[in-house]
């Protein structure tokens, strides 16, 4: 690296650093009910070495039923350990691996291409970037398994290309992002695959190398099979899973063959069969990820994105179609590097294709950084077109630059200012003011009964209070959770519906529930606020 | 015969076959607008009035207060002048004309492909027009009386004459007026078609310009020939409908943005970003990028299921790798026309963006024919770029797959479409006009529910009812202060719901209610169903 490019990498590391862990712990405003899962089966860990069901040391967090992949939780171990249980702890783990995919993002593209500004530009963008900020911020397992796989891709094409050692350490990666997210394991796979036909020429040089990362990469995913095949492995994705509904699915078909019939036309069953139903359905998930509306202005639920954006930012969009136009006329563009980012970007919507409620930014995070390598390669090659043309030449820098700084300015002021206000019923907001007002207040009380209607609130409780998980698997732990309404109690606190006007006569019992379960006004010691002056949650007592 | 003019031919026939079998049965009834141009043509035709008694309008037909633009009610005349007030003569002209923009597409792409010299790309006049002929967006819209398929063909017709023009000039204000039809044809028209005449001329200026006075009398003609219209488009009515439809006339952006400017503390550049501007030309781009749904391209096409039949996109699956490629290869091999097909793919979503229910497969009709077209390019410079040992492959398997395609967008059109959506085309209303008509004698009076909507219409229309007579009850024809014309009845016939308690002179008097408002105890006599058994419609009298 020359100096200049020293300098360069080194304000831009700077940069994704202080976007990654400014405000960490306090924006999002609070964390979801999964990052609060993954801190307190962490913490449960340090304190006891079992999850919070009293499993030992588990290859899979069963959570809230859905059978979280373990690295998240493994890698919270150090920070809660050094910082206490707390909402930065719990997020150090994503905002570290987002850090290093943006450092990674530079070497990936600088082995593939060669050329300096397109791989440091490629490393600017994935350092502003909104979809990868979003989940760098917040503890999602997807932004770990992204950095892995970024990591591992890159070693990957140094290995091929210069140190073969590499390819045992991008073995490696490969098979930890397999523990890392659900999604990883259909991707990194699927990733690694392309990479190896398109470099096998490279891969038969260094037969040693290649020999010991598969071993290596074998052993390593042994243990998956095991959960794969289980049971309790596969909840998760009946769970989501596009086919799961066959009824509703299938309801044309069926009263089309119907019809068919009774006009002796039945050779037309072939056209109704449903199979035929089952690839359209596939190709209808597939493409819908490139909705250019989902990408640039309305984004999906609203935990993936900030008000009024998507996740790229749409001064993105004509790069990003000039990108794509210049990767592939650009003769001079090493073909390898070619393959290599379009099969990235092609398989990338694979593993989020059988789910439903799609198109989906955390399962397709693994288009990243190829949005932005193209959008940087749009800027390189439009800027060279336009170099010809002189009178045009000295407006492309600032007219480009300031674009994007509006964009960027926008985005990080949507994201500090009005996504902790509009955004705080979404990211379960109110339990952190809740559980320190519940402790101080509580003590006069035999008993606190809370509201499951507030959302996993056991779990949240947890949290807060840092409830010794030696006390809490004691009283048995979590017994069953899941997306039902499960009655819950641990210590003095009870989890379970109630009905505040019959049993507030109790005066030992203190109430916690939303503003349509607890409405009588006098007996409301304390009400919790979202930041926009809504109700979150009431406390009342006899 | 040359093979090419034979292939011609036999597309032409495929097209022609797609847009005339079944004109009349399948879509299964007559939508309201469809009934009212038809009803309005045969109103001129009889009277050369409209259904209002309005003298042979040029600017609107004022109709249900949507003042449809003119051009289609004027081009269904000769047909029911010779096939008689019916399905198949309302809906005539826009199979006719789609019929003809399919063939125009031809010479269109003629004028693109004479730049190329390969043998592969000069079949692309041929393919784009086969790609036309089969297309389900196009052929959708040349099966029902909608303006925007005649005015797609003015606009198609505009564009080739000014292509034309450039060696011809004269044909440059054939041009011009055509496009001016174009915005006597449809409201959307209104800008795509100034918006394209502007694109011409820039893209191909250096052609034209040696013509400065044909070009100049072009415009003189083409401005005369469009101020008729101007006092109908700035007046309140012509506002008013503009307004409805569209997303700047939605006051939550400017919530928004109040909101958030008060929680930025009225800071100076929050009065910026927040602005109102800001939040609207957001939601513009959200509209317009929403022609580019995947969705509506390639799944299940537009929402509304009288714009599309809801099993396949707008586009065939077979097109999705051929258009991604014939936009690179338009960019590739970029000749001016080219890019005027680029612009005009483009510039077509414009008008149709401003509008809330995106996207819209009507008001993007005006894009048409460039989706085929950049389809067509990519397929045979795909073709051309295979080994030729592999080309033979290639086309059959292509042709397979789009058979395929083909094969179960019209199965799907023709035996089942009908009877899934046949309530989306008020069907019903036929049926009971025939069975008023032959019953109507022993009633004194006939009250229709306005649940369905536009009953006045169908009345009209299948009663082929003197102009002239209903002229005569005008006082129950109304107007209110958005400008919408309702009609509350004529002749025996009655145009409203019931309070069955208070309704008085039953006894003669003929019921026609949606089940849910058949009161208890009445004498049912007649039930109307839509083609998929579900009922409709009752006929009833009072049990007296």
């Amino acid at each position: 690296m020359t100096r200049k490019v020293k300098i360069t990498f080194f304000l831009i590391t700077v940069l994704a650093f202080l976007l990654r862990f400014y405000q960490l712990g306090f924006v999002p405003a609070s964390p979801d009910w999964d990052e609060a899962a993954l801190g307190y089966n962490a913490y449960s860990i340090i304190k006891t070495g079992k999850d919070e069901y009293g499993q030992f040391l588990p290859l899979t967090f069963r959570s809230f039923d859905d059978y979280k992949p373990p690295l998240y939780v493994y890698l919270t171990i150090p920070p809660v350990a050094l910082f206490g249980l707390n909402e930065f702890s719990v997020r150090l783990p994503s905002a570290i691996l987002g850090l290093l995919t943006v450092i990674a993002t530079y070497f990936l593209i600088q082995e593939l291409f060669g050329r300096k500004n397109l791989s440091l530009l490629s490393m600017f963008l994935m350092a502003i970037s909104p979809w990868s900020l979003q989940f760098s911020r917040v503890a999602f397992e997807t932004n770990i398994a992204l950095g892995i796989i970024v990591i591992g891709a890159a070693f990957f094409i140094i290995g091929v290309k210069r140190k073969p050692i590499f390819i045992i350490f991008s073995a490696l990666f490969f098979a930890l992002s397999l523990y890392s997210y659900h999604s990883a394991r259909v991707f990194a796979p699927l990733l690694l695959f392309g990479l190896a036909v398109i470099f096998r020429k490279e891969l038969f040089a260094f037969k040693k190398y290649v020999f010991i990362a598969v071993i290596v990469g074998v052993v390593l995913s042994l243990p998956l099979a095991g959960i794969l095949t289980s049971k309790e492995g596969q909840l998760r994705l009946k769970g989501v899973n596009v086919f799961a509904d066959q009824t509703n699915l299938l309801r044309k078909n069926i009263v089309k063959i119907e019809e068919d019939q009774r006009s002796d036309f039945s050779a037309a069953k072939l056209l109704h069969n449903r199979r035929i139903t089952y690839v359209l359905t596939l190709f209808q998930n597939y493409i819908s990820h490139f909705k250019l509306n989902w990408l640039f202005i309305t984004g999906d639920i609203k935990r993936h994105h900030v008000p009024d954006m998507g996740t790229l930012y749409p001064i993105e969009l004509p790069f990003i179609l000039a990108g794509i136009y210049f990767l592939i006329s650009d003769i001079k563009i090493d073909p390898k590097g070619k393959k290599a980012i379009f099969w990235w970007f092609l398989v990338a919507p694979i593993a989020a294709v059988p789910t439903t409620q799609l198109p989906h930014s955390v399962r397709t995070l693994s288009f990243l950084p190829t949005w932005h390598f193209f959008t940087a390669l749009g800027i390189i090659k439009l800027y060279e077109v336009i170099k010809h043309n002189g009178s045009y030449k000295k407006l492309y820098a600032p007219i480009v630059i300031s674009l994007f700084i509006l964009n960027i300015f926008y985005y990080l002021h949507q994201y500090y200012v009005h996504m902790p206000y509009e955004y705080a019923y979404d990211w379960q907001y109110g339990y952190r003011e809740l559980v320190s007002n519940v402790k101080t207040m509580g003590l006069k009380y035999e008993k606190i009964i809370i509201s499951p209607k507030l959302d996993q609130p056991y779990m949240f409780f947890l949290f807060y209070l840092k409830y010794d998980p030696v006390e809490y698997l004691k009283g048995g732990g979590t017994r069953a959770s899941g997306f039902k309404d499960i009655e819950h109690k641990f210590g003095k606190y009870e989890f379970r519906l109630f009905n505040f006007e019959k049993e507030y006569v109790n005066s030992k019992l203190l109430f916690i529930g939303t503003p349509e379960e607890i409405q009588m006004g006098q007996k409301v010691i304390k009400t919790i606020y979202y930041p926009n002056g809504e109700i979150f949650a009431n406390i009342a007592a006899g | 015969m040359k093979k090419r003019q034979v292939l011609l031919i036999l597309i032409i026939i495929i097209a022609s076959l797609l847009r005339f079998y079944n004109l009349g049965v399948n879509p299964p009834s007559l939508s309201w607008d469809e009934a009212a141009l038809g009803y309005n043509a045969y109103s001129i035709s009889q009277t050369l009035r409209d259904e209002h008694g309005r003298f042979l309008p040029i600017d609107y037909f004022a109709s249900f207060g949507d003042y449809k633009p003119t051009v289609y009610v004027y081009a269904a005349v000769l047909p029911i002048k010779i096939f008689g007030l019916n399905e198949f003569s309302t809906r005539f002209p826009s199979a006719f004309f789609g019929l003809l923009t399919v063939i125009l597409t031809y010479f269109l792409t003629k004028e693109i492909a004479k730049k190329f010299s390969s043998v592969s790309l000069s079949y692309l006049p041929l393919l784009s027009t086969l790609f036309l002929a089969i297309s389900p967006w196009h052929i959708q819209m040349s099966r029902a009386a909608f303006e925007a398929n005649v005015a797609s063909f003015f606009i198609v017709l505009a564009v080739w004459l000014f292509l034309k023009g450039r060696s011809i000039p004269i044909f440059l204000i054939g041009s011009i007026i055509s496009f001016v039809l174009s915005a006597y044809t449809f409201n959307s028209a209104r800008i795509v078609s100034p918006l394209l005449l502007l694109g011409l001329i820039f893209f191909f200026r250096k052609e034209i310009f040696k013509y400065k006075i044909i070009l100049f009398a072009g415009i003189l003609v083409g401005a005369i020939l469009t101020a008729p219209l101007i006092p109908h488009l700035v007046s309140k009515e012509g506002s008013l409908r503009f307004q409805e439809v569209n997303i700047f006339s939605d006051a939550k952006p400017v919530t928004i943005s109040n909101k958030r400017q008060e929680v930025d503390k009225n800071i100076w550049w929050s009065k910026i970003i927040h602005n109102r501007r800001i939040l609207y030309a957001r939601e513009y781009l959200g509209h317009y990028l929403d022609t580019f749904d995947t969705n509506f391209l390639f799944i299940d096409g537009d929402g509304n299921p009288k714009f599309s039949i809801r099993d396949i996109g707008e586009l065939y699956w077979f097109d999705l790798l051929f258009l991604l490629s014939g936009l690179y290869f338009l960019i590739k091999r970029r000749t001016k026309e080219l890019i005027f097909i680029l612009f005009w793919w483009l510039a077509a979503p414009i008008p149709a963006a401003m509008a809330r229910e995106t996207p819209h497969a009507l008001r993007l009709e005006s894009s048409l024919p460039t989706w085929q077209i950049i389809i067509a390019f990519g397929f045979l410079n795909i073709y051309e770029r295979i080994r030729k040992t592999w080309r033979k492959f290639f086309l059959f398997f292509s042709f397979l797959f789009l058979l395929f395609n083909v094969i179960y967008y019209v199965h799907n059109y023709h035996s089942h479409y009908p009877s899934e959506f046949s309530g989306e085309w008020q069907y019903g209303y036929r049926d009971v006009v025939n069975y008023v008509s032959i019953v109507e004698k022993n009633y004194d009076k006939v009250i229709m529910t306005e649940q369905l909507g536009r009953p006045y219409i169908y009345f009209l229309y299948y009663k082929q009812y003197s102009p002239k007579k209903f002229w005569e009850y005008k006082s129950f024809v109304e107007k209110d202060s958005y400008g919408f014309i309702s009609v509350r009845g004529f002749d025996k016939y009655e145009f409203r719901g019931t309070d069955w308690g208070k309704e008085i002179n039953k006894e003669r008097t003929l019921y026609i209610m949606t089940p849910s408002d058949v009161p208890q105890g009445v004498n049912i006599i007649k039930t109307f169903k839509l083609l998929n058994g579900n009922t409709i419609l009752q006929a009833f009298v009072t049990n007296l």
